[in-house]
């Protein structure tokens, strides 16, 4: 099986680690569900031959009105048709995509009065994403040169297989 | 006690179809068969009768084989022998007699080259192969048995050898003084050549796929040493393909006339891939041969992906991969590309990754005995307390058919 690779900007990543460190159990299943509509979406796209980022890329302009430009203004935008959906067409309400959905805004707004499972005070920070920055990539150290071994310092201290005649 | 600084290093390899010696820059190479000679008369009708214009020694050679007390014809001079011996199976010796005549043969020949030069061999330091199967106990029983003929003068050991040229009806003897004969596992050479030429003595870890005629050998090297555990033999070679295409050439012919599949190996190398079926016309055999030769490479891949995970689970990894021996011209690419496939290289990586013998100017039928050269070099230089001279080349192959 492949690898797949996730790419995270540094406050996607520092949110995830702050959910880490206070809600392990909820952090799991909301990587577990992010990872899987990412999933979901990649296999798409590979089936119609096309890149998974400019897929979901596309897919987002196609339904979001054009002047919206920064990510805050779409995620709103998405927000919002998908609050007009469930109203609308009862039916998707029950999809699996909405359900998924559905279970990430539980867990975040549990999060945010105060914790899941006995009353645990959360005093997250609130976090304002802003995800117009392009992700950083981790910047590479590269490795020091491999020491090599040479034969002439191996060759003196162990003969060949040898016969004398 | 020999004198070194005068010995010279020769390596040598008796395959199962040729037999190799190297001795400074120059290869012998004649088919691993050894025949009864010609009588007396015949053989001077013979030499009426003989309108080649090939008199050379190598092409008429016999040497008179103690033990039995009598000529013998090494090579292609086993065209006029009533019986034939092929001396190795896969690698391993099977008649001692007859390979110490082609031991002879290659030592004659090879001091015949030297004294053309001015400097006839006098004392030998010998470079083998061993057979992965069968360890270093069998090659060890040989090098005893010939030590055991050897003529003893002063502590010192002389292997005689008493040749003839049948074409020209010319007899020579010689002696030399036998040293020391260092062995390793068959394919360690080529990455005894590598590491003197390319890596520049330093320890790369090499994975060796040697393929044969009948045979193709796997061998990692790992820290310098060869990794006898992961070490194989495998009997799958050129003729599994060879022996596939006269079959399917039969039942496409409506069997009419089978192929014999030498006639295919010799169209191999002049790279003619059309061959003529009497009575059922011309067939085509490339597409056959590709299909042929990217089944086999797939299998050897994937017995080498599997001593990659060995390798890993004890925390080491390759850095070069090569491809020897007669079946490298027809899947050297073929086996690269599956390489690649395998890790996911791009072509840069695989080009620097996967090397070939001609990189370092040496053809990889002949790249073994080459390295067995420079091992046995290497100790004569370890016994003066010397370093070794890194530099070598190939500039002349003495073999039985005369290029054009």
């Amino acid at each position: 099986m492949n690898p797949y690779l996730l790419v995270m900007d540094t406050e996607l990543k520092d949110l995830v680690g702050q959910l880490a460190s206070y809600h392990p159990e909820g952090s799991k299943k909301i990587l577990k569900l992010v990872l899987k509509l990412y999933l979901k979406l990649l296999d798409k796209s590979k089936r119609k031959g096309r890149d998974p980022i400019l897929a979901l890329r596309d897919l987002v302009e196609k339904i979001t009105e054009s002047g919206s430009d920064t990510a805050q203004d779409k995620i709103s935008q998405l927000d919002a048709l998908m609050e007009a959906k469930t109203v609308s067409v009862g039916n998707y309400e029950n999809t699996p995509i909405f359900e998924d959905i559905r279970e990430i805004k539980n867990v975040l707004r549990n999060l945010h009065v105060g914790g899941v499972g006995g009353g645990n005070t959360i005093s997250a920070p609130k976090q304002e994403l802003d995800p117009s920055e392009a992700a950083k990539l981790v910047t590479l150290v590269e490795a020091a040169p491999v020491e090599r071994k040479n034969y002439k310092s191996l060759r003196m201290g162990k003969s060949q297989r040898k016969i004398q005649f | 006690m020999a004198d070194l600084e005068k010995c010279v290093a020769i390596g040598g390899e008796l395959g199962t179809s040729t037999s190799k010696f190297c001795c400074e820059d120059t290869i012998v190479i004649f088919s691993s068969v050894v025949g009864s000679a010609l009588s007396e008369g015949m053989e001077k009708s013979w030499r009426l009768m003989n309108r080649t214009a090939d008199t050379r020694w190598i092409k008429n050679l016999a040497v008179f084989d103690d033990s039995r007390n009598c000529w013998r014809y090494v090579g292609a001079m086993t065209r006029n022998s009533e019986m034939t011996n092929w001396f190795t199976n896969k690698g391993l010796i099977q008649n001692y007699e007859d390979a110490f005549l082609a031991i002879k043969a290659g030592v004659f020949l090879q001091n015949l080259e030297m004294k053309e030069r001015g400097k006839p061999i006098t004392n030998i330091g010998f470079g083998f192969g061993i057979t992965v199967h069968h360890g270093e106990n069998v090659i060890e029983e040989f090098l005893t048995y010939i030590q055991n003929r050897l003529v003893v003068r002063n502590d010192k050991k002389f292997l005689c050898i008493k040749a003839k040229n049948v074409a020209l009806n010319e007899v020579m003897e010689i002696e030399v003084e036998l040293d020391f004969s260092v062995m390793q596992y068959q394919a360690y050479g080529a990455y005894m050549a590598f590491l003197f030429k390319k890596f520049n003595m330093e320890i790369f870890n090499t994975y060796v796929i040697d393929v044969g005629h009948g045979t193709w050998i796997k061998l990692p090297i790992i820290d310098n040493e060869a990794d006898v555990n992961l070490a194989d033999s495998i009997s799958e070679g050129i003729h599994t393909i060879t022996k596939n295409i006269s079959t399917v050439i039969f039942e496409s012919s409506g069997q009419k006339f089978k192929i014999p599949e030498q006639r295919i190996m010799e169209r191999l190398p002049r790279k003619e891939f059309m061959i003529e079926v009497p009575g059922a016309g011309n067939f085509d055999f490339t597409a056959l041969l590709k299909r042929e030769s990217e089944d086999m490479a797939k299998h050897i891949v994937e017995c080498l992906s599997s001593d990659i995970a060995a390798l890993s689970r004890k925390g080491k990894s390759i850095d070069y991969f090569t491809v020897i021996g007669g079946g490298a011209h027809l899947l050297f690419d073929s086996i690269k590309k599956e390489i690649g496939r395998y890790f996911s290289w791009s072509p840069e990586v695989l080009d620097k990754k996967v090397i070939s013998a001609s990189e370092i100017g040496v053809d990889p039928r002949y790249i073994n005995c080459v390295g067995f050269m420079l091992l046995a070099r290497d100790q004569i230089a370890v016994e003066l307390g010397r370093d070794v001279d890194q530099k070598f080349s190939v500039n002349k192959v003495i073999q039985e058919t005369q290029e054009a």
